[in-house]
């Protein structure tokens, strides 16, 4: 059927107008930021020096790179490992067993992905400030000896992984629990007659159904940590100590606020741009599986 | 019907799209810089210049100093009445300024966090004029030069290839606070020597407190800017000396090696609140409070910064120490403030003459600004002028660093921007037990080494 001017103009709208938004605001910048890596550029003067692969040298003999690379997978891993089944299994128990109070337990778990990070960091380091921490004062009950959970270097990186499980849960609980609420009823119960239990039920029909509810949330989780992680570590941290927690978005950001090296920070911001992609990409190809029709 | 809502959907698209773009271009505040300037008029019988219709343009930052240009932009307005002053007080203001600058409408002198532009950059990418003109012109009394009534050792953070580019408005006295209550109480004597220091380490350990505790959060400015370089400015001027031109042999050599001992002495006996290197500046300062430690690294804004938070039994004093070897040495402190630059392309150099001549010599606008500020300048005889406006912890700092220390620069920090980072990370790693004096100086010659070599880093001669 032939479309009439008025419905391909809206089409036309509809379509060109997010892509001329895209084509602004993100694709523009990456390429700016990608010539901004090539020059010395210092966020002030436009009488730029092209200085060709000098930040991409100075990066991959940087320590701190590597070191912040490690970190940004260290913390996507480590979050995804503990935060997804964690949720998973959360949102299985209060949505299959329809239990009563779910709906308590949904807004309890929730609620802190509302509170602003802000907040939330602010909060964390009271908890685990190691002079009057409410966490120190606690093990002190049992005779455990108090730590500085943010100052140490082997205890930095699992303090923020709690930190973001903490904030992260309730938003992947309550995305799960709607996934497994989509499952017909009837599945589980010709399950339920030829004998399955609660755990095969899990394992053959609920991850099976769901999965690619979990696999968005894994691939949406990539640049989650980035942003989320930035937050929380700066704010908690600024990277330390001595960059054991710092992340490429948080030395990216120290280029240029404290250094005003705008074209290391780009050659960085290049270099987060490709390994999230890569992440990503990885994510996505590594948890591929037949999609169930139901 | 649906037609109707399609175009109508459509339209606001449009417009939406047009907005952001509209938005996006517009420019920020006046722009005074590229106003055509009015000739300035001889008022005539009093001699008074005339700056009528014309608008002086201003950005300060917002930080610790509060709004201390007001007093002065106020009592210029006063003396040239139809001047316009058009003074931005914000936080963020190196963006604004960045703003500003690309969008050709610089604001004819600003003033922003040290920590957030680097002085030395605005320089090197020629944003800022030179103010030599300016230090030349006579006080409001007419009685001397400004170069001649303001302190200018200061003035040597700024001078590049023989012009001065920074005013130096204020002045940070930094070094170690205590509380002279508590030393009093417990009937401490304040150290004047190592062995002094560490006999008090030994006390105050038995009393279930550290002698020394640190923010590792912005450990780049704290624990190095106000402890680390003092103590090596006051163990080794030669080193101190070497280290700011890049000589990174220096850290092989037996004087770096001696600082660092100290530092692994005071951590390796508990002396050191290792807690702290996990706190931010405010949590670090309410734990010093708290006397879980006795001395804080910290600048002359620390009672103005905490003034709620003092409890009654607390007096703060500055310690004239800087960790030296014996009583009699020399003991130096870390001397900052806050600065003010001139636009490259202000056209308003007269008035911008006039803004200062008032900052810096006229007895009404220096006690308004400091009234604001509370912290000394860089002026001679300033004690007799507004003196008696200083926090009693401010003036005590003075009055040491007049009899009994002598102020440090820190130089190398402010023209190599990664070295304060780098030496920053290298005290909490070392103060934290996760590094050992070897890798301590191994990293620091490193790091010195690298920017040395670096054909892209502009480099600079420290005089002494």
């Amino acid at each position: 059927m032939k479309k009439n001017f008025a419905s391909r103009s809206f089409d036309a709208v509809m379509t060109g107008v997010p892509t001329v938004i895209y084509v602004f605001f993100i694709l523009l910048p990456c390429i700016a930021g990608l010539f901004v890596s090539l020059t010395d550029f210092g966020g002030f003067s436009l009488d730029l020096k092209y200085v060709g692969l000098y930040h991409y040298k100075k990066m991959f003999n940087d320590p701190v790179f590597y070191k912040s690379v490690w970190n940004y997978i260290a913390l996507y891993v480590g979050t995804v490992l503990i935060c997804f089944p964690l949720a998973l299994s959360f949102a299985i128990i209060l949505t299959r067993n329809r239990i009563k109070e779910r709906n308590f337990y949904r807004v309890l778990f929730f609620f802190p992905s509302t509170v602003p990070l802000m907040i939330i960091s602010l909060m964390w380091m009271v908890v685990y400030n190691p002079n009057f921490g409410i966490l120190n004062q606690f093990l002190g009950l049992f005779g455990v000896p108090g730590q500085a959970w943010l100052g140490t270097k082997d205890t930095v990186m699992w303090a923020i992984i709690v930190m973001l499980v903490w904030r992260q849960f309730g938003f992947y609980l309550v995305f799960f629990m709607a996934g497994v609420n989509n499952i017909p009823r009837d599945l589980y119960e010709s399950a339920k007659i030829d004998g399955a239990g609660e755990i095969r039920q899990t394992f053959y029909i609920t991850i099976p159904l769901m999965w690619e509810v979990v696999r968005t949330s894994l691939v949406f989780y990539v640049q989650t940590a980035c942003n989320v992680g930035f937050n929380i570590v700066y704010i908690t941290t600024r990277g330390g100590p001595d960059n054991a927690s710092q992340l490429l978005s948080s030395y990216m950001y120290q280029s240029i606020t404290e250094q005003l090296d705008y074209g290391y920070a780009s050659a960085l911001g290049t270099a987060l741009l490709v390994i999230t992609t890569i992440l990503a990409l990885v994510v996505l190809r590594s948890t591929k599986r037949e999609v169930y029709q139901y | 019907m649906k037609k109707t809502r399609k175009l109508l959907l459509m339209l606001l698209c449009i417009v939406l799209a047009l907005g952001s773009l509209v938005a996006c271009g517009k420019q920020e505040g006046g722009s005074a810089a590229t106003d055509p300037p009015k000739e300035t008029k001889d008022a005539g019988e009093d001699g008074k210049k005339d700056f009528s219709g014309r608008t002086f343009d201003t950005l300060l930052s917002v930080g610790g100093g509060g709004n201390y240009w007001e007093p002065v932009l106020k009592r210029l307005q006063d003396l040239y009445p139809g001047l316009t002053v058009n003074h931005t007080y914000e936080s963020g203001a190196g963006d604004i300024l960045r703003t500003r600058i690309l969008s050709n409408s610089a604001p004819d002198i600003f003033n922003i966090n040290q920590g957030e532009l680097p002085p030395y950059n605005v320089i090197k990418d020629g944003l800022a004029r030179p103010i030599d003109d300016i230090l030349e012109l006579p006080t409001m009394d007419g009685s001397a030069k400004l170069s001649e009534i303001l302190d200018m050792g200061i003035f040597a953070l700024g001078l590049v290839d023989g012009k001065h580019y920074i005013f130096h408005e204020m002045l940070y006295l930094s070094g170690l606070w205590y509380d002279k209550n508590f030393f009093k109480e417990n009937d401490l004597s304040l150290p004047k020597s190592w062995d002094e220091l560490m006999s008090l380490g030994e006390k105050l350990k038995g009393m279930d407190t550290n002698l020394l505790g640190a923010c590792g959060l912005m450990s780049h400015e704290y624990p190095t800017s106000y402890w680390f370089w003092p103590m090596v400015a006051t163990n080794d001027w030669e080193t101190y000396s070497r280290l700011q031109n890049l000589d990174y042999e220096a850290f092989k050599d037996e004087g770096m090696q001696k600082i660092v001992d100290k530092m692994v002495e005071v951590r390796d006996k508990g002396y050191f609140n290792a807690g702290t290197l996990a706190l931010g500046n405010a949590e670090t300062q309410m734990s010093f409070i708290a006397h879980d430690f006795a001395l804080l690294p910290c600048g002359s804004w620390l009672e103005a910064e905490m003034a709620d938070a003092w409890t009654d039994d607390w007096e703060l004093g500055f310690l004239p120490y800087s960790f030296g070897d014996k009583a009699g040495d020399k003991q130096r402190m870390c001397v900052i403030g806050l600065i003010s630059m001139v636009s490259k392309t202000t056209k308003n150099e007269d008035i911008v003459g006039e803004f200062y001549r008032l900052l810096f010599s006229d007895k009404e606008a220096i006690r308004g600004s400091v009234g604001v500020h509370h912290n000394a300048m860089a002026i001679k005889g300033f004690s007799e002028i507004a003196g008696d406006l200083l926090d009693p912890s401010v003036a005590e700092a003075v009055k040491i660093l007049n009899e009994e220390m002598e102020g440090i620069n820190i130089e190398m920090g402010k023209w190599y921007t990664t070295i304060s980072k780098e030496i920053g990370n290298m005290i909490v790693a070392l103060m934290g037990g996760d590094i050992e004096k070897e890798e301590f100086l191994q990293r620091g010659y490193d790091l010195f080494k690298g920017i040395a070599e670096d054909d892209n880093i502009t480099k600079y001669k420290f005089e002494g």
